[in-house]
């Protein structure tokens, strides 16, 4: 991907508050706020927007051509416009289709939307149906899986498990208490740990309905502009330094072996950090945007992109480095646990890793200056995008 | 927040709320047990269509207990239940789907504040959509012999890999797996995941039991970790579903070439 025309950077991001309850709107009217933020921040008008670039997940609200329903509040009437659907990965695949379309040299201003009304249809179900309707569909429980919360009780004991997982889910509440547009904000501390981790209803196994993200309504919206044009937008606009997108098979089950097959997250940072000579991620990378779907997602993760092998994934939580404040600062956020729509969720990633970057993530911004920042998106059976972004314009 | 209203104002409208038509047939009783300053306890018990509300528990079906001001927050839609429930605020004990039905048994909670707002107009709808899928020759052969009781796999001719359920070609190497073995039928658990949380069966749009028991599987004569995905006998006890396990599966009389021709696995016992 560092075959490019020309550089790109992120120069605005416009965010819905993100709810269950979005019943006073409908669909492009819930976008359009999002839109009207995203001009605010740039003093853009539609009239400078070259392209669009439109993506959810239509199998939860069941509409095939959301694009075309929503024209009237995306602005795209009379300009190029593109629909993609990704899966969970949706929200990233379309900032790097805007990436394309911009450092190709096809467009100079590209406006990107995420978004989802999770309120609108069955989430679950339709999840459910992502899997082969020959075999899978039957077995497929949504997006639960309990499965790494049992590996990782076998791996590290059913106490530091437990306890890192709740730890994890806590950090992020804290951290959605900073973010007004978060959707779960539930004022947990430490105390309450040893209470919810046990007595949280259990969803799948281990896996309680603390563990896991929500189903939000909301949108988000990203502007990307030319090197040339960029600084002229913003004062300080997040470069697209590299992002990479890794697939594998549809089949789940050689995931659950007694061998432990490599993840996807491992091979997209392998590929990304060597490509980028990132060699220590966690003291190079001022902040992490990560897609975690479940606080036990989220810990095994850190494993993952970090390319840890023991247990100082553990310790990072338990040190609570991925604090706001902490040493290597995880979702300030708030992260998917509390907000998920999903169409726009791994578009959020991005967007905030990019708020950090420009200084304007208000009172969840992170202390120290933010100047390399990492985001991911994940969806489907196991797929990965991993990108970087950076304060400093990349050298060609 | 309305400072006037109390707990006991809103469990004593509970009378006036009722939704006649949905509670005429219903007979349960709810149990609210508040804390804090406003709180107490009560029994709002329905019979039939009329509604008594009682001090105190009086044996109720399902108990719903949480703090003053969340109960306020929650009667006026400010606090999302599964939220509360997912924090720790709610906690509902004994039959939940009666306390899940009770949000319609009653009419929403109104502040009367003189001012009438026009509701927001909510369309329900339910899409059912018949479908029909083609199995292909491969996985076609492979359902087809599921009716004889035999799991089929195909080998990958260059790293070795064992399919199952099958495909053409090997999703690894590319190449095409036309070897066909005969796996089976007992195996090794490698992961098992317990369900809880009750969704719907695609195939059939019911609600599913549970908790029911999906589980990975790594048939012999198959190549790890090349497991087969399927399920373990519901009424197996949780703490037998030990990484290694050796399973069985438990087929079907009735066979019609699909996943539910094995019934689901269960532990081989010494």
């Amino acid at each position: 991907m560092r075959d490019r025309k020309r550089e790109v950077a992120i120069v605005g991001v416009g965010q819905t508050k993100y709810s269950s309850h979005r019943e006073d709107v409908n669909q492009p009217e819930m976008i359009s706020e999002a839109i009207f933020e995203a001009l605010e921040q740039t003093s853009l008008t539609m009239d400078d927007i070259d392209c669009i670039v439109h993506g959810n997940m239509e199998l939860f609200e069941m509409i095939y051509q959301p694009d075309l329903w929503h024209t009237i509040g995306t602005g795209a009437s009379g300009k190029e416009c593109l629909r993609l659907t990704t899966g969970g990965t949706t929200g990233a695949t379309l900032v790097c289709a805007a990436d394309a379309l911009v450092a190709s040299g096809m467009h100079d201003i590209v406006m990107a939307i995420g978004f989802e009304k999770l309120q609108e249809g069955h989430t679950t179900g339709g999840i459910t149906n992502m899997a082969d309707p020959l075999w899978g569909r039957k077995l497929q429980s949504g997006a639960l899986v309990g499965i790494t919360a049992t590996q990782m009780i076998e791996e590290f004991g059913e106490e530091r498990a437990k306890k890192a997982s709740i730890d994890y889910r806590i950090i992020m509440d804290m951290h959605a208490m900073k973010n007004p547009k978060a959707h779960r904000r539930l004022g947990l501390n430490f105390d309450m740990a040893e209470d919810l981790m046990n007595n949280s209803p259990q969803l799948v196994g281990e896996l309680r309905m603390i563990h896991m993200c929500s189903q939000s309504d909301g949108a988000c919206v990203v502007i990307l502009a030319s090197e040339d044009k960029a600084k002229e937008i913003c004062d300080r606009p997040a470069w697209i330094l590299d992002h990479v997108t890794v697939h594998r098979e549809e089949h789940m089950g050689t995931l659950f072996g007694f061998k432990k097959e490599k993840l996807t997250h491992r091979h997209a940072a392998e590929v990304l950090f060597k490509r980028n000579n990132i060699n220590d991620p966690v003291n190079e990378f001022d902040v992490f945007e990560m897609y975690d779907p479940s606080s036990w997602w989220g810990v095994d993760w850190l494993r993952e992109f970090l390319l840890f092998d023991g247990d100082e994934h553990l310790k990072l939580v338990e040190n609570r480095e991925i604090l706001i404040d902490g040493k290597f600062p995880v979702n300030p956020s708030g992260g998917v646990i509390a907000s998920n729509p999903i169409g726009a969720t791994a578009m959020v990633r991005f967007a905030e890793a990019a708020l950090q970057i420009m200084g304007k993530a208000g009172e969840h911004q992170v202390k120290k200056e933010v100047n390399k920042a990492l985001a991911s998106g994940f969806g489907g059976t196991f797929w990965t995008v991993l990108g970087i972004l950076t304060a400093d314009k990349p050298e060609r | 927040m309305d400072k006037n209203l109390t707990v006991k104002d809103i469990i004593l409208s509970f009378k006036n709320r009722a939704n006649e038509h949905i509670i005429k047939d219903v007979v349960c009783s709810l149990g609210y047990d508040i804390s804090g300053e406003m709180g107490g306890k009560w029994t709002v018990k329905i019979d039939k269509g009329k509604v008594i509300i009682e001090d105190g528990l009086n044996d109720p079906d399902v108990v719903i207990s949480m703090n003053d001001e969340d109960f306020i927050s929650f009667t006026l839609g400010k606090l999302d239940p599964v939220n509360a429930i997912s924090a720790g605020r709610l906690k509902i004990t004994g039959d939940a789907q009666i306390a899940q039905q009770s949000a319609k048994f009653f009419k929403k909670y109104q502040i009367d504040n003189g001012e009438e707002r026009e509701e927001l107009v909510r369309l329900r709808k339910i899409l059912s959509i018949p479908q029909r899928f083609s199995t292909g020759e491969v996985m076609g052969f492979f359902l087809n012999n599921l009716k004889k009781k035999k799991i089929m796999a195909n080998k990958c001719p260059k790293c070795g890999r064992m399919q199952c359920p099958p495909r053409e070609v090997c999703a690894i190497c590319k190449v095409e797996a036309s070897e066909w073995v005969e796996v089976g039928p007992e195996g090794r658990l490698t992961v098992a995941d317990i369900v809880f949380y009750a969704s719907p069966d695609p195939l059939t749009g019911e609600i599913r039991k549970t908790p029911y028991i999906t589980a990975y599987i790594l048939l012999d004569g198959c190549e790890d970790p090349d497991t087969f995905w399927h399920e373990i006998d519901p009424d197996t006890p949780h703490e037998k579903l030990k990484r290694g396990v050796r399973v069985r599966p438990v087929w079907n009389e009735k066979r019609t070439g699909a996943i539910t021709d094995i019934k689901y696995f269960e532990l081989v016992e010494d």
